[in-house]
């Protein structure tokens, strides 16, 4: 379990992060989200204990810079490009490992389980952005560790590589690791993580399993397209249902779910033509939760 | 050619050694070792020093001048061209981290801050002192072998011990300058022109004794080729300095953002 107590980070007059506290728990992938500028990077820098700043990060109990042996018990990747560019990839990786007192078999099982055995011996300067992050991946698991802290894992890699590094984070998890990983791409998340911490502005917006995140940012609604739908929307109205008309003949209701709609409309032979519950994507949730917490936006086209 | 990843989940097997082997000093001068030997820029100024002394060798008058004299007037390879490289050798230790950010990295894997400087120091100071060592005996060969001299051995262990230390307290120097400054370019700049222009500025310009300005005092010590000997007293004010700079490298690098 990671546990992060009141993180708290100024650069000037600015306030980075502000009183962040979250746990993490084992066994998931939990995700990190938040806009541009909301903070992320930082705190998880304040969490390794890179940067100074209030607060405290424990994993299993323990601070980062009392660990006897950091990268055998957290493994991070947080800046992909940070490797000299001159180095190979297995001198890299060959350094980590003499520093963490890692024998040398260790390195070719993790260049193998990244995929780079074919350029093990290139310069990092010569890597393109996905490899290095495959690299990266590597650093962080040269330890095996229990704790995983991954900084936009997914960064630069093609379809097959994120496919790849979402079945791989799952993996981990599931060997009951602690994996906490930011990213931009909500429809990744949502399909990796089952746990979210999500901040804005520096502060915790929401720390929960994703399906309470989405439905406590957004609501099902009912679509039903009827033929006469405004004696519809009445009915439905007396049942305490909102109701507004989406087209001529649609009607959108919140507050009842699909089989009370189909009932009322069945009740009065009201000929129903279609029935479905839209619900809202993690995107809608982190789009309504942040809505007044995103720092950089752009002009609408 | 591209990466490939694993296809199938295939099971890590945790690593069998001894995350902790070795105690975390021994494995920070193991991880600066392989650091520092896996680039092709430390290879290359050690190298260039050792070049640097057998031109020196060559060039060096040796008419009429005594073995002693010719083996101190061979020692400017170590006080101007070998210090400026091994100072170098010293900021990029340091400095190449800050530049390509693997400082993080390195944080990250060791830990603890004081222990990783003092890894980069010792490592540093090692290196150059052999590599300085080198340059020392080269200059000392060159002696019989070029002069036509002979040279006594107390006199080499003399002035060649003031000479290594010379260049390792000029590489750690440029190893705390880096510190402070993060900034390689800088750091070696400063290093070089310490000893070339600012020390002499402060004598002309305000009349202090030049036994008193560092680099200058001390690298007198190395050429003394008198009946004298060097006074290692003299040697105290770059001492002083290397271990000023360093505190407070050290000091920074515990409290700074990496």
């Amino acid at each position: 379990m990671i546990q992060v107590q009141g993180l708290r980070k100024r650069y000037g007059d600015t306030l980075a992060v502000d009183g962040l506290s979250f746990t993490v728990r084992p066994g998931v992938v939990t995700g990190f989200l938040g806009p541009n500028g909301a903070g992320k990077s930082t705190t998880m820098r304040l969490m390794l204990g890179l940067d100074a700043g209030e607060g405290s990060t424990t994993f299993g109990g323990v601070r980062y810079s009392e660990l006897g042996s950091p990268v055998a018990t957290v493994g991070s990747l947080l800046d992909a490009g940070a490797v000299h560019p001159a180095r190979s990839v297995h001198h890299h990786l060959r350094m980590v490992a003499a520093g963490a007192g890692l024998p040398d078999r260790r390195v070719r099982e993790v260049v193998s389980l990244v995929g780079l055995d074919d350029v093990r011996h290139r310069r990092t300067g010569g890597l393109s952005l996905g490899m290095r992050q495959r690299l990266g991946l590597a650093t962080a698991l040269l330890g095996d560790p229990e704790y995983l802290i991954l900084d936009e894992p997914t960064n630069g890699l093609d379809p097959e590589g994120v496919l790849w590094m979402r079945g791989l984070l799952v993996r981990l998890a599931e060997e009951g690791r602690v994996v906490f990983a930011s990213s931009h791409l909500l429809s990744e998340m949502a399909r990796l993580a089952e746990d979210l911490v999500v901040i804005g502005r520096g502060r915790l917006i929401a720390a929960q399993p994703v399906g309470d995140f989405v439905a406590a940012h957004t609501r099902s609604e009912v679509v039903v397209r009827a033929d006469r739908a405004v004696e519809l929307a009445a009915l439905l109205r007396q049942e305490g249902a909102q109701v507004w008309a989406d087209e001529s003949d649609v009607l959108v209701v919140v507050g009842v779910d699909a089989d009370r709609v189909g009932a009322v409309a069945a009740g009065c032979g009201l000929a129903v033509r279609e029935l479905r519950t839209r619900r809202s994507s993690l995107e809608d949730a982190f789009l309504a939760a942040t809505a007044d917490l995103t720092q950089f936006r752009g002009v609408a086209a | 050619m591209t990466a490939r990843s694993a296809a199938a989940p295939v099971a890590v097997p945790p690593p069998v050694a001894a995350a902790g082997r070795g105690g975390a000093f021994g494995r920070a001068l193991s991880y600066e070792w392989v650091a520092l030997r896996s680039l092709r820029t430390p290879w290359l100024l050690c190298g260039a020093a050792v070049a640097a002394q057998v031109l020196v060798d060559l060039a060096v008058g040796r008419d009429g001048v005594s073995g002693v004299r010719q083996f101190a007037g061979g020692m400017v390879g170590v006080t101007l061209v070998g210090f400026a490289l091994l100072a170098a050798l010293g900021v990029t230790v340091l400095g190449g981290e800050y530049r390509h950010r693997t400082i993080t990295r390195t944080v990250l894997t060791l830990g603890d801050r004081r222990g990783i400087l003092l890894a980069k120091a010792t490592l540093t100071g090692a290196v150059t002192a052999s590599v300085a060592a080198v340059m020392v005996l080269v200059n000392a060969l060159s002696v019989p072998l070029l002069g036509k001299a002979s040279l006594p051995v107390a006199r080499v262990v003399a002035l060649g011990g003031a000479a290594v230390l010379y260049a390792v307290l000029g590489a750690l120097v440029g190893l705390a300058l880096a510190g402070l400054t993060r900034n390689s370019t800088l750091s070696i700049a400063v290093v070089i022109l310490w000893p070339v222009l600012l020390e002499n500025l402060v004598v002309v310009t305000t009349g202090v004794s030049q036994d008193l300005v560092p680099f200058g005092a001390a690298a007198a010590q190395v050429q003394a080729g008198d009946g004298t000997g060097p006074q290692w007293l003299l040697m105290l004010p770059l001492a002083a300095l290397t271990t000023v700079l360093l505190t407070a490298a050290g000091v920074l690098f515990g409290r700074r953002d990496v």
